[in-house]
């Protein structure tokens, strides 16, 4: 379908696979080991780490970031994102995202940021 | 009284997530779905009652979701948002009747949004009594 009769639209693409540079404290859990991350930036394809090491391209991976805001104030939200590393050196590890979901953080968790 | 709250569906994950960082510093709660469906699920489960809903349009059943709240909260504001065309024809019709000046068709930022649906949600809270 067109845009409706006169009206425009920004000559490119707003947001297609546009990566949101997020600095955000995170974990993850590759080959059952779990370690802190950083994030870089997040798309609706992957997110860029910092974690302390390379880690293996080809494997899979869960990236765990505390969602920024609390539900209603009081219920604390996760982030579970499950991916593949895609690549990884001193720059940082891409991971493709396979699928995300949102958790709710036990309230034995303490957040990544603490 | 319960705490400003916004909807946002859109399968971007980064948008929202910087948009949900952009409105927690402004202490508005954002809950997030990727789906119409989810977004039910989400409303049901924490009995939410959404100030401002944000949607996608090219999520499919958005439009239904928004009907649907704007007759059950009283109120609520509902903000559309789109990167490349509209998937609802009354949509388009819609907002292109409310643009007086083309070029606010024009991508904002995240923290330009964030005030957009801070100022919906005062406007909502003030029209629902809550």
């Amino acid at each position: 379908m067109s845009p409706a009769p006169g009206l425009r639209f920004a000559p490119y693409e707003r947001r297609q696979n546009k990566r949101f540079p997020i600095t955000a404290q995170s974990q993850y859990i590759l080959g059952g080991n779990r370690a802190k991350a950083t994030t870089l930036d997040i798309s609706s394809g992957g997110v860029f780490l910092k974690a302390e090491k390379s880690l293996p391209v080809g494997k899979q991976i869960q990236v765990l970031i505390d969602w920024p805001a609390l539900l209603d104030q009081r219920c604390p939200l996760r982030l579970v994102i499950t991916g593949r590393v895609l690549r990884s050196d001193s720059a940082g590890t891409a991971v493709g995202i396979i699928r995300y979901e949102f958790r709710i953080r036990p309230k034995s968790a303490a957040p990544f940021a603490a | 009284m319960s705490s400003p709250t916004v909807l946002v569906l859109d399968g971007e994950l980064g948008f929202v997530f910087a948009l949900s960082m952009e409105l927690s510093k402004r202490h508005i709660s954002v809950f997030p779905a990727r789906t119409a469906r989810e977004a039910r699920s989400t409303i049901t489960r924490f009995r939410l009652r959404p100030d401002t809903l944000v949607v996608n349009c090219s999520s499919p059943g958005a439009c239904a979701l928004a009907q649907d709240l704007a007759t059950q909260h009283k109120g609520i504001r509902v903000v559309a948002i789109t990167s490349a065309r509209f998937q609802c024809k009354q949509c388009a019709d819609r907002i292109a009747a409310s643009l007086r000046d083309s070029e606010d068709a024009s991508p904002l930022g995240i923290p330009h949004c964030a005030d957009i649906i801070e100022a919906l949600v005062k406007q909502s809270r003030q029209a629902g009594g809550s």
